[in-house]
């Protein structure tokens, strides 16, 4: 029982961190970055990469972070910018996410791969439960990130900057707020952070070109169930999926702990549409 | 008569260049006879197949605007039941398709539900989330699906009784494929399609002249759903195996590609990019380890720039090739044809717009403390022009919007002659008469000027799509009509030397009028002015003046809000004015310019005088006005 719900957490906490990750350029420039879990996938298959090479943590962390960086800001800007506002900037985001998805497939090929944490792996009991270091540290880490986005977004030069610019695109920018550059930093962190999350996910999940998929429409699942553009919301959405993914795997089969959390999305999408814990109104429509 | 609607039918589908499509399907389908290899006759196949996926794709998507990728849930759908009918002893392959379209459109429909709520990329993660589901929602029903193994020995359809042969099914795949590709360009290339690319470029619009955005996006997503249902019929009995590993997401960016290497808005290109995506790999070796990837880019540079994929490259070399670029109108497809109607039409004057008389009585709206509106009353009456001016945030923009339904009002009533419409939704408003146009145009980019101004007609006469499709007589009848109302107001307006250059190419001065031969074109019973003198220079001025008083003289309702005080003293017959949304005079010109309170609000004394000096007299700032 209390293994469950452990275990629903930190799948919960996963689906939180990717969520909290794309709703950073949600609530910056109002895109849904399709190709940001992609960016995870990238970075875990680099992670063994230079795992095998024997690098420590510290440097592989400071790789993925420039290059996830340097992806997202070159998403922004080569790919964003000239499809903002019209109904291709979708399919350009689709697009990327495939060519990743590709660039993975021809480079590592389609065979799985795994990484250990660096961590550990040593079991953890609590209240009669077992997990894993890594399971901790992605709850905790949900946690803070939640914590510490939405008081930056709040009350932060760079949240109000940034709220600013979403609320009246062109009077921040007639009021000297260097609008295009908030949205690729906006992208420039998330992608950076997206990266370095990998050496997180990759022990949790296992490496897999296909997992970017899974990640997109989960995390989407927990910021649409939490309250889109709420990083609070987004942290209990992904939770509440985790509990139910769990308890659904333990007592039902594994067909319905996939089915289930789809269930509840489309529920809370037809009845809720802000979802339930949310309170900013960032339309959907 | 009938046989000469068919003979004439006949003659018009010449006329369209439909030979080409044609003789490329009829060769096709007959390679197996041309000494045509059995690999490449399956891969030609599939990709037929797959064409059908990518057709509907693009009416979701080129033309709905949505990224609806239910497609490939939809079309193991369609296979599916095909399959599970096989399985009950079933083999007639015209059972399989019915049933399998069947089912495809209530996916269609289920999938597309949330569509009617959400931002597009809410919509394509419920369906890419609905594909993930495939294998999971196949397992738990394995008891038909046979789970995780599938369906295996799906064995020869019979067609009307008689086993199909290899080659037999491929010919029938190609030649339905074929028919329904057939089917689906008419369906684009026609006031539905039409309708799609007005709905595309926003609601207000498709609301405003009289297209209801849930009908369309509905019937939007079920004839992107129906031929994916049909594809998973033929696909069960191509494949003869069906396993639920096969509908899976790289399915979903193989049709993606398809379309977007295609062109999201042609059809003709699908079976063609298809034959690509699905011969090319098995040519190029090297291909297969770098085709997601080789995906991936194609579809962001289709993004970022170079959305018509190769239909545009065929449409550019063609244009270069006859030395004009002609816009990809459906008006150009019947130009000769409505030029004839116009000849035999029955009356010499075929816009019917007099109008009826339009009034409110005590309407209010409030924006949470602000009463933008307050008690206002006010009546137009037909064969006159009735003007409302006052200052930024007076109201007038407000009332046009509460108006024409855009706003739901706080109390009050609007009606138009004798009918109450302040209750109906802004769709059924306009459908029952009452025209607008906006201060800023609202002009799809994709139309030509004649499809814009016929755009506000094809709710006047709705037909259902089939007929569309079919291109039955009666669409024929109707279509005729349609462009000969918007040539009439086209050439009410002006603009009929216009009529086949893409309306963006426009300048803004002729746009508003476009938006003028728009409103009239519907034949309305009273048409809205949203400040149609803004920003124009004199003889744009002049012009939409002159306009105007035609408008009159054929005892149409004109309403105008206009911040172009000289402007609407010189042409209205009663001007109301406004002031923080109520109406504080009313009457003739020159009985408002002389009113002190208006004096005092708005006008200032140089107004005011009616002697005074014509060039002195300036408009008040206007920044910002409406929002």
């Amino acid at each position: 029982m209390m293994t469950t719900i452990l275990s629903g957490l930190s799948d919960g906490a996963l689906y939180a961190v990717v969520g909290l990750l794309l709703t950073i350029p949600l609530v910056r420039t109002g895109d849904f970055n399709f190709a940001q879990p992609a960016y995870i996938v990238l970075g875990e298959y680099l992670l063994v990469s230079l795992d095998n090479h024997h690098w420590s943590i510290i440097p592989i962390l400071i790789v993925l972070l420039a290059l996830g960086g340097v992806l997202g800001g070159a998403q922004e800007v080569v790919l964003l910018r000239p499809t903002r506002g019209r109904d291709t900037a979708l399919v350009t985001m689709l697009g990327l996410f495939i060519a990743i998805q590709g660039f993975v497939l021809a480079w590592w090929g389609p065979n799985p791969e795994s990484a250990s944490f660096f961590g550990g792996s040593s079991t953890i009991h609590i209240l009669g439960g077992v997990l894993q270091p890594v399971d901790l540290w992605l709850i905790g880490i949900a946690v803070v990130a939640a914590a510490v986005l939405h008081y930056a977004v709040r009350r932060t030069r760079w949240g109000v900057l940034g709220r600013a610019s979403m609320t009246d695109e062109v009077g921040a920018g007639l009021r000297g707020v260097n609008v295009p550059r908030l949205r690729t930093a906006a992208f420039v962190l998330a992608g950076a952070l997206s990266a370095a999350v990998a050496v997180f996910i990759a022990p949790a999940t296992g490496i897999n070109s296909d997992n970017a998929l899974t990640l997109v429409v989960f995390a989407f699942a927990a910021m649409a169930i939490g309250g889109t553009g709420s990083f609070g919301g987004t942290l209990l959405g992904g939770l509440a999926i985790g509990l139910v993914y769990s308890f659904a795997e333990r007592y039902l089969t594994a067909d319905w702990a996939q089915i289930l959390p789809f269930v509840i999305l489309c529920i809370v999408l037809v009845i809720r549409p802000t979802g339930i814990f949310g309170v900013r109104r960032l339309r959907l429509v | 008569m009938r046989r000469a609607s068919l003979a004439s039918s006949v003659g018009r589908l010449g006329r369209f260049g439909l030979a080409f499509p044609i003789a490329a399907a009829v060769i096709v389908a007959l390679m197996p006879w041309l000494g045509l290899g059995l690999t490449i006759q399956r891969e030609l196949q599939l990709a037929a197949i797959y064409a059908l996926i990518v057709a509907g794709f693009n009416i979701g998507y080129g033309y709905g605007g949505q990224l609806a990728l239910g497609q490939v849930a939809v079309f193991a759908g369609g296979a599916y039941v095909t399959a599970i009918l096989y399985n009950h002893g079933v083999t007639e392959l015209t059972i399989a398709i019915v049933a399998s379209v069947a089912f495809a459109g209530l996916l269609g429909l289920i999938t597309g539900l949330p569509g009617l709520r959400f931002a597009d990329w809410s919509l394509a993660l419920v369906a890419f989330f609905l594909v993930l589901l495939i294998p999971n929602i196949t397992d738990l029903l394995s008891a038909q699906t046979g789970g995780v193994i599938g369906i295996p020995g799906i064995q020869g359809p019979t067609l009307f009784g008689q086993a199909l042969s290899a080659k037999a099914f491929y010919v029938v795949t190609i030649v339905v494929s074929a028919l329904v590709l057939l089917l689906y360009r008419n369906l684009v290339k026609s006031r539905y399609g039409n309708g799609l690319l007005v709905l595309r470029h926003g609601q207000a619009l498709a609301r405003s002249v009289g297209l209801s955005p849930y009908r369309l996006r509905l019937s939007a997503y079920l004839w992107s759903a129906l031929p994916a249902g049909l594809a998973g019929a033929f696909y069960a009995y191509f494949s003869s195996y069906i396993q639920a590993g096969v509908f899976d997401f790289s399915l979903v960016t193989l049709m993606l590609a398809a379309s977007a290497l295609g062109g999201t808005r042609s059809i003709w290109a699908a079976p063609i990019a298809c034959a690509i995506l699905v011969v090319g790999p098995d040519q190029v070796a090297a291909f297969d380890k770098y085709s997601v990837l080789a995906y991936g880019v194609l579809l962001m540079v289709v993004g970022v720039g170079f959305a018509a994929g190769l239909a545009g490259v065929g449409d550019t070399a063609l244009a270069r090739f006859s030395g004009r670029l002609r816009p990809r109108s459906q008006a150009a497809d019947v130009a000769s044809d409505g030029a004839a109607g116009a000849g035999r039409s029955d009356s010499p004057d075929p816009l019917a717009i007099a109008g009826a008389s339009l009034s409110t009585r005590g309407v209010s709206k409030a924006f949470g403390g602000v009463r933008a509106l307050c008690e206002v009353d006010f009546d137009a009456r037909q064969g006159e022009i009735t003007a409302i001016i006052g200052a930024n945030g007076a109201g007038k923009t407000t009332l046009l919007n509460a108006i024409s339904g855009l706003i739901p009002l706080d109390s009050g009533e609007v009606r138009l002659g004798e009918e109450v419409i302040s209750r109906l939704a802004a769709d059924r408003i306009a459908r029952a008469g009452v025209s607008r146009t906006f201060q800023t145009p609202q002009v799809p980019d994709t139309l030509s000027v004649l499809d814009v101004a016929a755009s506000s007609r094809i709710s006047r006469r709705r037909l259902p799509s089939v007929e569309v499709g079919l291109r039955s007589p009666r669409y024929w009848k109707v279509q005729r009509q349609d462009l000969l109302r918007a040539r009439a107001a086209l050439a009410f307006v002006g603009l009929e030397h216009d009529e086949q250059l893409p309306a963006v190419a426009l300048p803004l001065g002729r746009r508003r009028i476009l938006e003028v031969a728009r409103s009239i074109a519907a034949e309305p019973a009273a048409v809205l002015f949203d400040e149609p003198a803004a920003g124009l220079d004199q003889e744009a001025l002049e012009s939409l003046a002159a306009v105007l008083r035609k408008l009159r003289d054929e005892r149409a309702t004109v309403v105008l809000i206009e911040h172009n005080v000289r402007f609407v003293m010189d042409v209205a017959d009663t001007v109301y004015v406004m002031e923080l949304g109520s109406v504080i005079a009313s009457g003739p010109p020159e009985v408002v310019r002389r009113d002190e309170a208006v004096i005092a609000s708005y006008l200032g004394h140089r107004h005011a005088a009616p002697e005074g000096p014509a060039a002195e007299v300036r408009e008040p700032a206007k920044v910002g006005d409406g929002d």
